[in-house]
């Protein structure tokens, strides 16, 4: 296997990475796209390409509405929000504020004056400033 | 069609100029980026795949199955009436920005800008 076979190689590893929707419609055009570039333009194209698949996962609704037929249009400027993307967030927000409360219940006792916090103990050890001539 | 409401970016303006001249494919899409911007701009195609899916889902970029002639396919890319809107739409408002810009900061050879 040679260089560029390697780096075509990793590069469909990287595909498959992308939302399938995306991956089913896109990948072998960049796939024959990447084929056909030089060996110093691939820094630019996995750089590329990885920042692109985070940023497909974050917002899955245009890249998902390639794929569908035409009636599906959706305007730029405007945002389709479908119940699946809400329930991601719901979950996520829900797996959030469980986590924070376990950490707060674990670390933070509110009214207690046995461990004072270390604002405080930095208040009372301070080294006074010198007087400003 | 109601066209758009919010400024384009700048790789989608560089992909609807690139096919305003011609239909293309993607890696011909890249190349017109690069020429038109003298080298300045170049597309990766994880940028370019991303704002294409937007260009077709929002009707500003149509697309089409051409035949080779050893019988492969290829996929081509064309401009649509709303994309050519959008994109006239969007010169008008950088040409704007650039007046706004011009009487601020005077005319870019006054100063070496």
């Amino acid at each position: 296997m040679n260089m560029r076979q390697c780096l075509l190689f990793s590069y469909q590893l990287l595909l498959a990475t992308y939302p399938p929707a995306f991956r089913r419609r896109f990948a072998a055009e960049m796939l024959e796209l990447a084929s056909s570039a030089e060996l110093s333009e691939w820094p630019l194209i996995f750089g590329d390409t990885g920042l692109a698949i985070v940023r497909c996962w974050l917002q899955t609704a245009p890249a998902d509405a390639a794929v569908e037929p035409a009636h599906g249009y959706l305007a730029l400027g405007t945002s389709a929000l479908p119940a699946s993307r809400l329930l991601q967030g719901l979950v996520l927000a829900t797996v959030i504020s469980l986590s924070l409360c376990y950490f707060v219940s674990l670390g933070y006792r509110p009214g207690t004056d046995q461990n004072p916090s270390v604002c405080v103990q930095s208040a009372q050890t301070a080294v006074p400033a010198p007087p400003l001539r | 069609m109601k066209v758009k409401e919010r400024p384009l970016s700048s790789a989608a303006v560089h992909i609807l100029l690139a096919l305003a001249e011609s239909d293309l494919h993607g890696y011909g899409i890249m190349q017109a980026v690069k020429r038109q911007s003298g080298g300045t701009y170049t597309l990766g195609p994880g940028t370019l795949y991303a704002n294409l899916a937007r260009l077709l889902a929002g009707g500003l970029v149509g697309e089409r199955e051409r035949q080779l002639k050893g019988g492969e396919v290829r996929r081509e890319y064309h401009l649509s009436a709303s994309g050519e809107q959008a994109l006239r739409l969007e010169i008008r408002r950088l040409r704007q920005v650039v007046a706004i810009a011009g009487r601020r900061l005077g005319q870019p050879n006054e100063k070496g800008a």
